[in-house]
């Protein structure tokens, strides 16, 4: 049995035949499972350990080795080997190899080719040596060669050719990626860093807009090449603006951003302003290192608006509307609306009911009707949604609620999830939402990044979370944030929210614990004078 | 054994020789046939070694001509953009053998492999698809080396001594034990479903889903609708099974007729129906069963007709079956799972659409829930909550009166004892409904 697993694990997409040369080491290995831990285990036992000086014939003997096997094709070891080489970041190493094959009068395949062009594209990222001749030449045999490129080709070369002169060339590569795939994050990135080098500003915003868009990150080196840009040609009154147009431009997309990213703003910005650090925020907001204090950033009234017609179209409605509710409903809605005001609170009914799990529907009535009690002590006009199974509850705490609240009950069949939101959203923009749930589902349903970052930003701001009801009917809630975390400027501070790797790893290690980074980037400006 | 291992140790242990495809440059825009692809192009060089050998072979490069050649046209239907799609799919297969993934060889690559590799856009996404081909490919080339080695093994048939006008005596020749052919059983069952298309309780299964469901899905349902068809004509009380609102020109219609060649014929015993089954059968009949309802069939109507849908939710979690029912204002009802069984966490409370139907056929004919719910996957099932009624038809598990313990029990499947019993008998343990009766009954059928 030992023979399947190995050659199970073996059968990784680099390593793809070459495991008859480990039949001995196979018992060695059995206990591996994950690809990954062979390309790390079993390569550099396939590699000599003086490798680093290696001449010529080492490298003919090693692929003789495996040609000895036979059972892959030596052009196949040659990749595996490039592979070996970017994965473990032995750049050196991975151009000595190539100067082998170019004596010894191998050509190479299209793979190896293009493994090339990544190693020596990753090689200028890094040591800042740029291989331009050679890139150039490469990417030219290979447009020549091939008239259509696959999108694994097209992204090295267009990775390859961003720290060149023909940077341009990328943009139009990207688009024929575009065809048949979705480019990698670091090939857009590439392009963008390319762009604000060559002072070609709004493109690589534009370049950086469509990542974000992509729900994905852009890479720290494409602030650094725009940062080193500013730093290059201009004054202070240049800079500083550079600097608050990118600022202005990423707190659009209420990014949260790396350790690595903040450490490049605070890095580059330095340069230019007072002071410049990474602290951190306490609960009420007032940032460590220049006491200021962080603010809300609400909805405005056409975002909101907006926000409430899309959610209609896209979560109430959806594909069919009898998945979630029927038009009858609907239309109840739209009457219970238009005849009522505006609340202040809306209470997710059974969300607050079952939030001490399933107990007797006499504790169910008693939550919610000290919930509802809560609000209406403090004169606040209220709506339960709920649905229409709740009127069995038990009639002491039930009437308190119906004569107190507002009531709109669907249908036992329906979800009352988005009835809820959607009431909510139908009040005032400060409306306050009773429940636990994430509602990650709902937000799943709106189509566009636009979309559903308003619609985030307005549930993290307005919705409050049942903690704690004693015996007596006393409520606890845990409130949101008096701050939200985007880049905002206050007065002459930019604050930019990040999470650290501590905290990564953290939340990694416990997915469970609800917590809110309180990381940020503080970068003081001098006061205009 | 053989069947378990992987395809490069299976054939090692052959002995037989190995081989491996790799093609020379790739030439994907040939000038001469815009139309016609040609694979001349992919000349394989085959790498030959066998394993037994010490001595290494020079590199003999042989190559085999290959005259396969792919209509473009008929794969992208003359469309430029996925002409253009296709040949840098082309290119992206080529370059990823050459890295050493998985990738079959183009002879097995087909036309309807292609349509729906260009479907698909992402290159995680095609690159499964084809390590899944690949697989495919050296399963039934294995296959064919096992099929290859067996005869050998048999050798030539034994030649037959020729009698003088003599009768031979032998199982192959003349002798007194009829052989049962296949075709023989299969019109036995298709007489059953024949009998139940005349009287027999009918049932529907929507097939109206397959534009909701993947191609994957699509062709796991067709698979669930073959069982369902073959496991109701095996049944000792068919359903009278309609296939409704079933399209024509689906994916679903498709990969089903490939299993089931005949089902267009006019006498096989198969209803396919293109229309609803609103145009077929009086609404207050009807019953959707969908797992999304609050109403729970506790009972068993013999008169109602089901509905069952069909639709594989691998990744669709969406109600779908109860926004139809609601639509079109049905009834509804779902299988009382939680009454009779314990859902072991982590599973989902999903059935396949022949294990729906076996549940149906067993609680039509014994009117017990234990018995009838045996079909849902024991993976799924932590315990069943007994009754006393389990006894009678032994469930999974027993309660033992003494210890108060629930019981494992060795068989997991059996038939219940009474069903091999003659009529009288059976009708007297109905007589005996109380309790104590019932008790006294299984120590009767336990003494027997």
């Amino acid at each position: 049995m030992w023979c399947w697993r190995v050659s199970c694990t073996l059968n990784s997409r680099s390593l793809c035949g070459v495991y008859v040369n480990f039949v001995n080491l196979s018992r060695h290995f059995s206990s591996l499972r994950t690809t990954r831990s062979v390309k790390e285990d079993v390569l550099p036992l396939l590699l000599p350990p003086d490798l680093q000086d290696s001449k010529a014939n080492d490298w003919t003997s090693i692929r003789n080795n495996v040609k000895e096997n036979k059972d892959v094709p030596l052009s196949t070891v040659d990749f595996v080997i490039l592979n070996y080489c970017c994965s473990t970041k032995q750049y050196s190493l991975g151009i000595k190899f190539w100067k082998y094959l170019e004596e010894a009068g191998i050509k190479p395949n299209l793979a190896t080719k293009r493994k090339y062009l990544y190693l020596l594209y990753k090689c200028s990222r890094t040591s800042g040596k740029r291989e331009e001749t050679q890139i150039l030449k490469l990417c030219d045999d290979i447009q020549k060669e091939y008239k259509v490129l696959d999108p694994t080709t097209s992204e090295h070369v267009a990775q390859a050719l961003s720290v060149t002169k023909c940077w341009r060339q990328g943009i139009k590569l990207l688009d024929e990626v575009k065809i048949t795939a979705t480019p990698t994050t670091e090939t857009y990135s590439a392009v963008a860093a390319a762009a604000f080098e060559n002072l070609e500003n709004e493109l690589g915003l534009e370049i950086v807009k469509e990542i974000i868009e992509k729900d994905r990150k852009p890479l720290d080196y494409v602030y650094m090449s725009y940062f080193s840009q500013i730093k290059s040609n201009s004054s202070y009154k240049h800079a500083r603006e550079k600097i608050e147009e990118l600022f202005k431009f990423l707190g659009q997309y209420d990014l949260i951003f790396n350790q690595k990213d903040a450490e490049v703003f605070v890095q580059y910005c330095k340069e230019w302003t007072d002071s410049a650090s990474l602290t951190v925020v306490n609960k009420s907001g007032i940032c460590k290192s220049c006491s200021q204090k962080l603010e809300k950033v609400t909805l405005t009234e056409i975002e909101f608006e907006q926000l409430k017609n899309d959610f209609l179209e896209n979560v109430i409605i959806g594909k069919d509307v009898f998945n979630k509710t029927n038009p009858k409903e609907l239309e109840k809605l739209q009457q219970f609306l238009k005849s009522n005001k505006k609340y202040d609170v809306v209470i997710d009914g059974l969300n607050v009911a079952f939030s001490a799990g399933v107990k007797s529907p006499q504790t169910f009535a008693f939550l919610v009707a000290s919930v509802v009690k809560h609000f209406v002590e403090n004169n606040k006009k209220v709506l339960v949604v709920g649905r229409t199974h709740m009127k069995k509850w038990p009639k002491n705490y039930w009437n308190y609620i119906a004569h107190n609240a507002d009531l709109f009950l669907v249908d036992c069949l329906s979800q009352d999830d988005p009835y809820l939101l959607y009431c909510a959203l139908n009040s005032k923009n400060e409306t306050v939402l009773v429940s636990k749930d994430l509602m990650r589902s709902h937000l799943f349903r709106l189509n566009t990044f636009n979309q559903k970052g308003l619609f985030k930003r307005w549930l993290m701001q307005n919705q409050w979370k049942l903690q704690y009801v004693s015996k007596d009917g006393k409520v606890s809630f845990m409130h949101p944030l008096p701050y939200f975390r985007t880049i905002q400027k206050n007065l002459n501070v930019w604050h930019i929210p990040y999470e650290s790797n501590k905290t990564k790893e953290f939340k990694r290690n416990n997915p469970n614990y609800a917590s809110y980074t309180t990381e940020w980037a503080c970068i003081k400006f001098p006061t205009a004078t | 054994m053989l069947k378990y291992l992987p395809y490069p140790i299976s054939v090692l242990r052959l002995g037989a020789s190995r081989q491996v495809f790799c093609t020379n440059k790739l030439n994907v825009h040939s000038k001469n046939c815009p139309n016609k692809l040609s694979f001349d192009c992919f000349k394989p060089k085959i790498f030959q070694r066998s394993f037994s050998s010490d001595e290494c072979h020079s590199e003999d490069e042989t190559t085999v001509p290959s005259n396969k050649t792919l209509d473009i046209k008929s794969i992208t239907n003359g469309d430029p953009q996925l002409e253009h799609k296709f040949k840098v799919l082309l290119l992206e297969t080529e370059v990823l053998r050459q890295e050493g993934c998985r990738i079959p060889s183009n002879d097995f690559l087909k036309e309807h492999h292609w349509k729906q590799l260009l479907q698909l856009d992402s290159k995680s996404a095609r690159r499964k698809l084809l390590e899944f081909t690949f697989r495919v490919q050296k399963k039934r080339e294995s296959q064919q080396l096992k099929k290859e080695l067996k005869r050998k093994e048999r050798g030539e048939k034994p030649l037959v001594p020729e009698s003088q006008g003599a009768l031979i005596y032998d199982l192959s020749h003349n002798s007194m034990l009829l052989r049962v052919y296949d075709s023989t059983i299969d019109n036995f069952h298709n007489w059953r479903a024949l009998q139940a298309s005349m009287f027999g309780q009918k049932i529907v299964i929507d097939c109206g889903y397959d534009t909701e469901m993947t191609v994957r899905e699509n062709s796991n349902c067709a698979k669930q609708l073959m069982y369902v068809f073959s496991e109701n004509r095996k049944h000792d009380d068919p359903f009278d099974v309609y296939f409704c609102n079933m399209k024509r020109d689906t994916i679903l219609f498709d990969t089903l007729k490939k299993s089931i060649p005949t089902m267009d014929e006019p006498w096989f015993p198969m209803n396919v129906y293109e229309c609803s089954y609103l145009d077929l059968f009086p609404k207050d009949k009807l019953v959707y069963l969908t797992p999304h309802c609050r109403e729970v069939l506790y009972e068993y109507d013999h008169d109602a007709i089901y509905i069952i849908g069909a639709i594989v939710d691998k990744t669709n979690p969406e109600p779908l079956s109860l926004a139809k029912a609601k639509k079109e204002g049905l009834k509804m009802a779902k299988l009382p799972l939680d009454r009779y069984l314990q859902w072991s966490s982590g599973s989902g409370k999903s059935l396949a659409i022949n294990h729906v139907i076996n549940i149906l056929l067993d609680i039509k004919t014994t009117g017990d829930w234990h018995y009838a719910l045996q079909h849902v996957p024991t993976r799924k099932v932590e315990k069943v909550i007994t009754k006393s009624s389990t006894k009678r038809f032994g469930g999974r598990l027993s309660f033992d009166k003494d210890s108060g313990l629930f019981e494992e029990k060795k068989e997991a499947f059996w038939k219940p004892k009474w069903l091999n019993k003659s009529k009288d008998s059976r009708m007297k343990s109905e007589e005996n409904n109380t309790d104590v009766g019932r008790q006294i009954n299984i120590k009767k059928i336990l003494n027997d």
